[in-house]
């Protein structure tokens, strides 16, 4: 603003000097003169002019009565040049027509030459000053109305009716129409705001200026000028103004100016230039109430004067106010009160003894009425005693009067230097030393901007006032956090984190000493530099501070770093990185829920294992001995890498912990916005806790064979590998588990935590009855990690916070270990589970039960089963709990906990059957295992295929202990193993419903019935059966899988197999046209089982060029034949109970369409593969607007289908597959339109991809990745393997590869639709921050001054008399710090 | 701007100007101010105008068939006429017009009834 002033006025200088020709000859040019020289010329008449004033001027001086001396006190340029023609002039005093004409010739040549230069120069600078202080300030600054001044009152009331009276300088009025409505009063102003005032209070007003007033000579009674004279910056001007005002007087008219004084009793002028400065409007209220007080109440020259003094109080008052909100405020500045106030009483004295000799009597009673009015307001005028300093500085650098008496610049700057130190000094005995060394840093260098902004134009006034406020308001900051930093350092530490508790002091401090510098940097805006100058020396001290905090310095150093760290905290880049940080901690918080989902499926499915494994028993003691000895190496090479881990993780917690603390105090209002993206986690971190000990029910039976413990241990081996970088990037979240435990500090509950740990140790049967307590304990510590987890997701701290972090971090989990107990309550399970080192109490549990795991009996074995069967019931309360507690919105968990629950029930049945069967019927169970297969290859195969069948068992056998070796092949043996939860499926639907001998289609296995005797051993030789089928299915699928991880899963290669399958599909069906079989039914069996051979035959080939794989198709084919007979027997029984479930039937009638459609391909002629495809896409148009709402609900079910889903949808349909397989032709075509919707999915699926890809730029990202394709390859390797079963009795390709495909691609919508949210709340928070940041500052309103010339004493009577030769002083005296004449208009005569 | 006003403002201050007076006035714009008679103002200030300029201002506010062209010798005596008089100085309020030198052309803008005005440096 003031530079933009200082421009403006600099642009106005230049332009008004081209121009300043006109002001110079206005001053000697009278029109009244004109009118006696009408017949000379231009210059001629210039000239005569001039000669005619001089003799005038010099006729009025001798009319007068003065001495013949005619140099004045003060003289102008342009005046030797006058006196000059008047000497001249004096010289012919006869006063004859020919010496003026004499006079004449001799003065033209030198008058341009002196007179054009320095007039044009001051009057141009002169009028850019008024414009500039003068004019711009009045018309944007507003006054309150200041009262009628009784002396004026009473001279305007005296006036006789019917004058006319011109106020030159009106203001907003109040002398047009208050005094005396018998005279008619015209107003002049120069600023239009203050005219309008004017006008609507009913007053006649002239918007012109003194200088060039628009009336006619000789014209009114009286004329008025208060405070208008003064705001002229030159003597030149001031004398102009009073001519026109005796010019538009008439002769017997009085007129009344009135001017500043230079000696005031409350205020002292080095100069009689100067700039007073005024104060914004909100400080009115405070003028208002000085108004009757004020000693100062003439009207200046556009505007009121005594406002003036009423603004430069009311800022006096601004700044007590500020201050005495607070206590050191308050106690400083009594302080400089009190010493100015005997400064002031010095030098008032001095000046009233100087005014009081020199002035007459009428001023001696107007000093006493002042007198008496200002010993109240004493105080308030101390205030006005700062702006002392102020004017002779701003004046100095700015004011070019050629008349005044300047100060040199030097003693000003060192006048305000010198009020810096007194404001300062009382400050340093009332703070401690921390807080004097800070101020001792800034003082001088406030001090130093001081002289630089002075040097670079600013003013001072400026800058004193906000170097006032920087020192008053710093005690308030420094106060604050030293009361912060002794309630930390109050409260008594524990020993053991007697180490965190320093750090938090120190980071507390950091953390308070940024708050408060926030709100100083924005209280000025020369506070902030003068913050950031002094950043860079304390920033080095602050940085010792941080450091020092880990290694316990001492206290006093702490507050010391805090004090310094003030001025480090107002840079905004550091901010700008913290909302970084933020955004990446929230990502890694949703890698960390992405994870524990991921490890929610993976449970569920060992769960499962566990109960498969347990049923089958091993056969023979050989292999149980060699497969003992191999788990006990793996188990030493897992112990290991343990040991390695943990001191990793060791020194991460407890610095989490200082972390937290300080999040807690700092983002209250992050806390409750983070709260609600919380909502995300907690429910998967309820289940996943949940799932723990149900998983660690399997345990225990692991060891009940040699056979089963194998098996178990690659399972928990493989799991603990996938678990491992899963822990890595969920990291964050234990820890802050592990602080929720620290923070609540309940001693209690670990003492009863640990004494859980201490029974599940003594004995391993009894750790399963002990599972529901742990649950209990892990939903209350979620609770709290749901209220420190926001704390952690909007940490504010710095990245060297951030290093004391990771070590707090590991502290807290050395002090903890047995934390992790709880969820893994299982002993032998331990060791490959934990990442925690083991301890001393538990390592012998660990021991003791892997020793006693062998020599278990049989016995043992169904007691354990016994056991299990109640803890079963309250896991399924728990679900039930987990249900309840979950929101609405997370609909997506909710699908995945119902096929959960629909599992349990299953799991139950099996077990019962179980229990009945006595020891003898298990080996008649296991004599029928051996008998089945030998007739199926008698009949249908010669002696070469059965001698070859032997081997094959062997070789998969060992490939498996193979690949189990090797790191990389460890995923894909839990892939097989999840394969195995068909086989339960299948378990459980053939158990409960047993073939009856009396079925026709049960050809087959007739021959089996005629060896068993009683119908319910018929019943469990079904079971073995089908327990032998699914055992002997996972070895082959073993060479399928790792030929079909090589593939990935791509969509082209999938496509272009499915196209091969259908060409040779016709191939099939020409080749085996010729040899049926005379039955039927069974020539059709027989055209499946070649068709399914040939197929894998195929696939094989082109994946692995191995001649055992071939044996391996062949070894199928007697199984395909078992599996179907079985199939269809059990559907005729079932069909007629699922009529009442219509939505199980509309989700299978997709797969019954299936079939059909291709049934119908098989029995038609042979026709080519494009034929074909042309046909069946013509079909599915037609049928697409026939069933356009069916298809809406399918694909509504697709959504939510889920990998779990169709292993119950698939077993139920193969109970149905003969009831639907009468179904009319045209409902075929409805399979082709599915398969055309999937194809439209598949493509939608393609863009989150891509989305995905995108957001793949960190590595804790490209981790989770992974850990989330296994799960993809998991649950789709198991329904590629549940389908390849089921293409024996359905012969489906192309639809379900289709399906097989869209499986994979539905888990990475989920996962970028969470990784959204949380992304959107950070964006949120880090806006509101912004805004916080880009608060406006206070205080930075710019100062307005205006330009005063204050008269001396006499001074104005010496203008009027030496340069207005019509007026004659009637009286002149002093009135409230402004001097006063009366002057009236007389007639000259020329003799 | 009152009529009153107008019959003592001048062009006089302008560089090149002898006389000034009277200004061309144009009314655009004007309303009626009621304002209390007073025989013995108006009397006295009467001569302190310029009848010429007063009948020009009648002209513009379209009274003439009130004033006289001429100005009366006996004035004091015809209080109807002092109350035109009045009627024509003191109660009509120039809100928007403009005043014109009658030497120069000079134009002088009348906004909100207040004249201005103010000149330029360079005509001075």
């Amino acid at each position: 603003m003031l530079s933009a002033e200082l421009a403006s006025s600099t642009a106005l200088l230049n332009a008004s000097y081209q121009r300043s020709n006109g002001p110079a000859k206005d001053e000697v040019c009278p029109s009244t003169i004109y009118d006696k020289c009408n017949t000379t010329t231009g210059a001629a008449a210039a000239t005569m002019t001039k000669q005619l004033t001089t003799a005038t001027a010099t006729n009025a001086a001798s009319s007068i009565g003065q001495p013949g001396d005619l140099a004045p006190t003060v003289i102008s340029p342009t005046a030797p040049s006058t006196l000059t023609t008047g000497g001249a002039g004096g010289a012919g005093a006869g006063g004859t027509i020919s010496p003026v004409s004499e006079a004449t010739k001799t003065a033209p040549p030198p008058q341009p030459v002196e007179e054009k230069p320095s007039s044009s120069d001051a009057s141009g600078r002169s009028a850019a000053l008024e414009r500039a202080y003068v004019h711009d300030v009045y018309e944007h600054c507003e006054e309150p109305t200041g009262p009628v001044r009784p002396r004026m009152a009473h001279f305007l009331s005296g006036l006789d009716p019917g004058s006319v009276v011109c106020d030159v300088g009106c203001g907003s009025g109040r002398y047009l129409t208050q005094c005396n409505p018998a005279i008619c009063t015209i107003g002049v102003e120069r600023c239009y705001r203050l005219s309008k005032v004017a006008h609507e209070k009913g007053g006649e007003v002239a918007l012109c200026d003194n200088l060039e007033l628009p009336f006619r000579d000789d014209s009114f009674d009286a004329v008025l000028s208060l405070a208008v004279v003064h705001h002229f910056a030159t003597t030149e001007r001031r004398v102009q103004a009073l001519r026109e005002l005796a010019r538009i007087l008439r002769i017997g008219g009085r007129v009344v100016i009135t001017v500043w004084a230079l000696e005031q009793r409350h205020r002292r002028f080095e100069s009689q230039d100067v700039l007073i400065p005024w104060q914004p409007p909100k400080n009115r209220n405070y003028s208002y109430s000085d108004e009757e007080d004020d000693d100062n109440f003439q009207p200046p020259y556009h505007a009121y004067t005594e406002d003036s003094t009423n603004s430069s109080r009311s800022a006096g008052d601004g700044d007590s106010s500020s201050l005495s909100s607070s206590s050191p405020g308050e106690s400083c500045y009594s302080f400089v009160r009190r010493a100015i106030q005997k400064l002031a009483r010095g030098r008032r004295h001095a000046w009233f003894m100087d005014s009081w000799s020199s002035k007459d009597t009428k001023n001696d009673s107007s000093l006493d009425y002042e007198d008496a009015k200002d010993l109240p307001i004493e105080l308030r005028r101390l205030e006005d005693f700062e702006d002392f300093p102020d004017p002779p500085l701003s004046a100095g650098l700015k004011s070019r009067s050629l008349g005044s008496i300047l100060q040199p610049p030097p003693r000003q700057i060192v006048r305000s230097r010198s009020s810096v130190p007194s404001l300062g000094g009382p400050l340093i005995p009332g703070e401690s030393k921390a807080s004097a060394a800070a101020l001792l840093l800034n003082n001088p260098e406030s001090q130093q901007l001081q002289l630089q902004l002075q040097l670079n134009g600013r003013h001072s006034p400026t800058t004193t006032a906000s170097a006032g406020n920087t020192l008053s308001r710093r005690p308030k900051l420094i106060k604050q956090k030293q009361s912060l930093c002794d309630d930390d350092a109050a409260t008594p530490p524990a020993p053991e984190s007697f180490q965190v508790v320093s750090s938090l002091n120190g980071s507390n401090g950091v953390v308070s000493s940024s708050l408060y510098t926030k709100s100083g940097c924005y209280a000025g805006n020369f506070h902030q530099h003068a913050s950031a100058t002094a950043t860079p020396p304390s920033g080095d001290s602050g940085e010792g501070g941080v450091t020092g905090g880990p290694t316990g310095g001492p206290t006093f150093l702490r507050k010391q770093s805090s004090l310094n760290e003030d001025l480090m905290a107002c840079n905004r880049l550091r901010e700008k990185e913290r909302v970084r940080k933020r955004i990446q901690k929230q990502t890694s918080l949703n890698e960390a829920f992405l994870c524990r989902s991921a490890l929610f499926s993976k449970r569920l499915q060992v769960i499962r294992e566990g109960f498969t494994t347990k049923i089958k028993s091993s056969t023979g003691s050989l292999e149980r001995v060699t497969k003992t000895g191999i788990s006990k190496l793996i188990q030493n090479i897992k112990s290991g890498p343990q040991a390695q881990t943990n001191p990793a993780q060791h020194p991460v917690q407890l610095d989490k912990n200082a972390t937290l603390n300080n999040n807690n105090k700092q983002g209250v209002a992050a806390t409750a916005h983070q709260h609600h993206h919380h909502h995300h986690h907690h429910p998967v971190h309820h289940l996943s806790h949940l799932i723990l000990p149900a998983s660690s029910t399997s345990a225990p039976v692991t060891y009940c064979s040699s056979v089963e413990c194998t098996m178990s241990n690659l399972c928990h081996c493989s799991q603990y590998q996938q678990e491992c970088p899963a822990c890595a990037d969920g990291g964050q979240g234990d820890k802050a588990r592990r602080h929720s435990r620290e923070s609540g500090s309940d001693s209690s509950k670990d003492s009863s935590l640990q004494s859980d740990t201490s029974i599940e140790s003594e004995d391993s049967f009894a750790s399963v009855i002990f599972i529901p307590k742990p649950e209990q304990h892990q939903q209350q510590l979620n609770y709290q990690q749901q209220h420190q987890n926001s704390n952690s997701s909007s940490s504010n701290s710095s990245s060297s916070n951030g290093q004391r972090a990771q070590g707090a971090a590991g502290r807290d989990q050395g002090v903890n270990p047995g934390s992790r107990l709880p969820p893994t309550h299982s002993v032998p399970t331990s060791p490959l589970i934990m990442p925690c080192p083991p301890t001393p109490a538990h390592s012998p549990a660990a021991i003791q039960g892997t020793v006693t795991s062998p020599p278990q009996s049989t016995s043992a074995v169904s007691a354990a089963m016994a056991i299990l069967t109640p803890p079963s019931k309250p896991a399924r309360f728990s679900f039930d709990e987990a249900h309840i507690k979950l929101q609405k919105e997370q609909h997506v968990d909710l699908q995945k906990e119902l096929p959960k629950e629909k599992k349990e029930p299953l799991k139950v049945l099996p077990k019962e059957p179980l229990k009945e069967s006595p020891p003898v019927r298990r080996i008649t169970r296991q004599a029928i295992r051996d008998l089945p297969p030998i007739p199926k290859f008698r009949k249908q195969q010669s002696l070469q295929l059965q001698r070859q069948s032997f081997p094959i068992v062997r070789r998969a056998s060992g490939s498996g202990v193979s690949t189990s070796a090797s790191t990389t092949s460890l995923a894909t043996k839990l892939l097989s193993l999840e394969l195995f939860n068909p086989a339960t499926d299948d378990l459980d639907s053939d158990s409960s419903e047993p073939s009856s001998p009396d079925s026709i289609d049960s050809v087959i296995s007739a021959p089996r019935s005629a060896k068993v005797p009683s119908g319910s051993e018929e019943g469990e030789a079904a079971s073995a059966n089908s327990n032998s089928a699914s055992q002997d299915e996972g070895e082959p699928s073993l060479a399928q899988l790792i030929s079909l991880q090589q593939e990935q899963y791509h969509k082209g290669e999938l496509q272009i197999n499915s196209s091969r399958s259908h060409a040779e599909d016709d191939i099939i069906l020409n080749a085996d046209s010729a040899p049926l079989l005379p039955e039927k039914r069974e020539a059709v069996q027989k055209q499946d089982c070649a068709e399914f051979a040939e197929q894998l035959s195929a696939q094989l080939q082109r994946e692995l060029d191995d001649k055992t794989n071939r044996t391996e198709c062949r070894y199928l084919d007697g199984i395909g034949m078992g599996d179907l007979s079985e199939i269809l027997g059990g559907g005729k029984k079932r069909s007629n109970g699922d009529l009442s479930a219509f939505r199980d039937e509309l989700r299978e009638r997709r797969l019954m369409l299936a079939n059909l459609s291709t049934q119908p391909s098989l029995q038609q002629s042979p026709v080519s593969s494009s034929t074909s495809s042309l046909s069946s896409q013509t079909r599915s148009f037609t049928i697409q607007e026939e069933d356009g709402e069916e298809e809406e609900e399918e694909e509504n079910e697709s959504s939510y289908s889920l990998g779990v889903y169709e292993h119950c949808k698939i077993s139920k349909f193969n109970y149905k597959r003969n009831r639907h397989y009468q179904l009319n032709p045209e409902t075929a075509y409805l399979l082709q339109d599915d398969g055309d919707s999937d194809v439209r999915e598949d493509e939608d699926d393609v863009i989150p991809e891509e989305e995905e890809q995108e957001e793949q730029d960190e590595d804790a990202e490209a981790e989770a990745l992974e850990a989330r394709g296994g799960d993809q390859l998991g649950e789709g390797m198991s329904d590629y393997g549940q389908r390849r079963r089921n293409m024996a009795a359905l012969k489906v390709q192309p639809p379900t590869t289709q399906q097989q495909q869209q499986q994979p691609q539905k888990e990475p919508n989920q996962a970028p639709n969470l990784q959204q949210r949380p992304s959107n709340d950070s964006l949120e928070h880090s806006n509101s921050s912004t805004n916080s940041l880009d608060s406006p500052s206070q205080g930075g309103a710019s100062t307005h001054h205006r330009y005063y010339h204050v008269f001396r004493e006499g001074e104005l009577d010496a203008l009027i008399n030496h340069h207005v030769a019509s007026l004659h002083i009637v009286s002149s005296y002093y009135e409230r710090a402004s001097w006063c004449v009366v002057a009236e208009k007389v007639q000259v005569w020329t003799i | 701007m009152k009529l009153s006003t107008y019959n003592f403002l001048t062009s006089v201050a302008i560089k090149g100007v002898k006389v000034g007076f009277p200004l061309k006035l144009t009314i655009n714009k004007k309303e009626v101010v009621e304002s209390e008679f007073n025989p013995t103002f108006v009397e006295r200030i009467l001569p302190k105008l310029d009848w010429s300029a007063v009948y020009g201002a009648a002209q513009v506010a379209e009274l003439t068939e009130d004033i006289p062209a001429v100005q009366p010798e006996n004035i004091v005596e015809n209080e109807l006429l002092l109350q035109k008089l009045h009627h024509l100085l003191f109660e009509i309020d120039v809100l928007e017009g403009q005043l014109e030198c009658p030497e120069t052309g000079r134009v002088f803008p009348i906004s909100d009834g207040i004249p201005n005005m103010l000149l330029n440096e360079d005509e001075v």
